[in-house]
């Protein structure tokens, strides 16, 4: 279990579409740190394109 | 939406330098690279050129090709991280690319980034021809700040003996033609 911020993230979940829709539900900058870490540590399932898409996301939700 | 709290920014940076490490070779970088230039918005280019500087400072990189696409956005906050890009790691790019860095410098139409460049070019004088120069002056000419005109200026002292004094004078020519009212100036005088 990954806990940080107002969010629980269970590791069995971690796909691109996953972590997609938990950056949609994010309330916190904590939250998506979190997601971020996460990220880094399941690169492999990603592809450049989910990659690209989900770090646009990050950024536009913080902007 | 999320407000409040530090910019986020650095962190993604940080991940994609992260991502180019773990999952490409040094041959595949540069595609990357260029896959997230060609296909983002402004936000990701300028979070690419975060990442860049990384990259430039760590020795993993020392290409600035990428950064040649980049620079040409009109969006300034690109420009500038560019800029920034360049500056922070001017040491770290190769010599046969110090050139191609200064005119990125040059081109940015950031003060800052060409106050630097010119400095870059008065420790560097034996790298650049008497054309090189007569080129960058024109461009730089192009820019009439203040900033700018000071740091021509005390290039111009340093190189005077070395250049034809024609490029001298036709550069100040080209500055009054760009300030506002620089013809009525120059005529005064």
């Amino acid at each position: 279990m990954v806990e940080e911020g107002s969010k629980i993230y269970p590791p069995k979940f971690f796909t691109p579409n996953k972590i997609n829709a938990y950056i949609d539900s994010a309330n916190e900058n904590k939250d998506l740190l979190t997601i971020l870490k996460i990220i880094e540590k399941n690169f492999g399932k990603f592809s450049r394109k989910e990659l690209m898409i989900a770090l646009k996301k990050i950024i536009d939700k913080r902007r | 939406m999320i407000k409040g709290g530090k910019s986020i920014q650095g962190d993604v940076a940080l991940i994609i330098k992260h991502y180019a490490i773990k999952t490409c070779n040094k041959k595949e970088l540069i595609d990357f690279i260029n896959y997230f230039i060609s296909n983002s918005n402004n936000i990701i280019k300028e979070t690419i050129a975060l990442a860049y500087s990384l990259l430039l400072s760590d020795n993993i990189i020392n290409t600035i090709k990428p950064l040649k696409r980049l620079v040409k956005n009109p969006n300034s906050s690109i420009r500038k991280a560019v800029c920034n890009a360049i500056i922070e790691n001017i040491n770290n790019i190769a010599e046969k690319e110090y050139k191609d860095a200064i005119w990125i410098l040059i081109k940015s139409k950031w003060t800052r980034g060409i106050k630097f460049a010119l400095l870059s070019i008065k420790n560097n004088l034996d790298k650049f021809t008497e054309e090189e120069i007569y080129l960058i002056l024109k461009q730089v000419a192009r820019n009439p700040r203040i900033t700018i005109i000071k740091a021509t200026i005390d290039l111009l002292n340093t190189i005077a003996d070395k250049i034809d004094s024609t490029i001298i004078v036709e550069f100040f020519s080209d500055l009054s033609n760009s300030i506002y009212g620089g013809k009525e100036i120059i005529k005064s005088i």
